[in-house]
């Protein structure tokens, strides 16, 4: 059946990049990178599908439509987020998903990349979108994260449950980087959702309170509890803090359950596909 | 103006590196077909050349084509101040490098697996 499709999306990289080396060899079917994490690459992405098809002017819709919806809210947060050290310490595909788009996008400053499980070409493909000066760790062991969130002291983590948990004694949060603490994050409403998880995670108040050794430190009886925008707004300048242009994420708890009564327009097919 | 050119190309390699995914494809031969088919494609999109796009395959290179011609356009304005021979010369200069940086100077064994 394979050979019959015409146009194949696969999501997941490295377990199917085999098998799109097996159908290009076996049946000359091309393949077409796309990325679903980040505003920009989004966008190219339905670009460059409406292009192959030849529809690109209902890609550039959806493209205009979603990105007025939501980049003021991604822009919201990266206000608060610019210049926030982050260690990308995901599986394999994702530091190079994300590594160039958290900066761009987000403004954070990515000053680590590893993975423990990732290919030969996840951390050729992560180094190369890094910035210059970040520090590359292949298949660490705790000894060597621990030394490198000493010596980085980066603002959060997004990696793994269990190296997070290391992570947290030392009072560094993270972001579960495989299933997504609020996700999904992919799509234009995700990134915006991933850029909040990130925000929760660095000015958490609750986080804040890890900083304090109860067994030696004096605790202040008369500081008041501080939410996070009273934490990340500290060092904004007004025109920011009351921008009319940007806003917090307005989507709901569930952004997925309504996509499934969600109605899409009927386009008919122009012609039949010579291939089918 | 070597070293302009130099420049200019390697400006080129980092926006190709930090936005696009069809140069590490995961195979030698599957990079040397990538680089060749979209950079070939792209250098026809910028000297204003016809441009094959009739099979599947060439569209897939024509589509990545587009976007980085559009990208290059739109982020560096002296690509403008080019003329047909120096975006020739630009362009395979461009490709000489991704070469280098892919396929010939990288240091990732498996591009040479033998199964595919």
């Amino acid at each position: 059946m394979v050979q019959r499709h015409p146009f194949d999306f696969r999501k997941c990289f490295e377990s199917l990049n085999n098998v799109l080396l097996e159908l290009k060899v076996r049946y000359g079917t091309p393949r077409l990178d796309i990325d679903g994490f980040g505003f920009e690459a989004l966008s190219s992405s339905l670009r460059k599908v409406g292009l192959f098809f030849g529809i690109e002017d209902r890609a550039q819709a959806i493209i205009d439509e979603e990105t007025a919806r939501w980049k003021p809210e991604l822009d919201w947060y990266k206000e608060r987020l610019k210049g926030k050290k982050v260690c990308l310490w995901p599986g394999g595909s994702k530091l190079w998903h994300w590594a160039h788009a958290i900066h761009a996008e987000m403004g954070v400053e990515v000053v680590s990349v590893y993975t423990k499980f990732g290919h030969q070409g996840d951390m050729e493909k992560g180094i190369a979108r890094c910035e210059e000066g970040a520090l590359a760790i292949d298949d660490p062991n705790e000894l060597e994260s621990i030394e490198a969130m000493e010596m980085l002291k980066p603002d959060i983590i997004f990696t793994g449950k269990r190296p997070g948990e290391v992570a947290k004694k030392l009072r560094v949060p993270y972001l579960n980087a495989h299933a997504y603490h609020n996700g999904p994050y992919k799509g234009y409403e995700g990134w915006v959702r991933f850029a909040r998880d990130i925000y929760n995670g660095i000015y958490s108040p609750i986080h804040q309170l890890s900083f304090v050794d109860i067994s030696k430190d004096e605790i202040p009886t008369e500081t008041q509890f501080l939410t996070q925008k009273m934490i990340s707004d500290v060092s904004l300048n007004e025109e920011v803090t009351s921008s009319k242009a940007l806003r917090e994420y307005t989507g709901k708890y569930d952004s997925i359950s309504p996509l499934r009564s969600k109605t899409y327009p009927d386009f008919p097919a122009q012609k039949k596909l010579s291939v089918v | 103006m070597e070293d302009r050119m130099k420049d200019r190309i390697e400006q080129l390699v980092d926006y190709i590196m930090k936005h696009c995914l069809w140069q590490f494809h995961s195979r030698t031969w599957d990079r040397e077909k990538q680089n060749e088919g979209i950079l070939t494609k792209t250098m026809q999109i910028l000297c204003e050349e016809p441009v094959e796009k009739e099979t599947p395959a060439d569209r897939c290179y024509w589509v990545d084509a587009i976007c980085l011609a559009d990208a290059f356009k739109a982020r560096y304005s002296w690509l403008t101040t080019l003329d047909k021979a120096e975006l020739k010369l630009l362009m395979q200069g461009l490709k000489d490098r991704m070469d280098y940086l892919t396929i010939t100077g990288s240091l990732n064994e498996e591009l040479n697996d033998s199964k595919y």
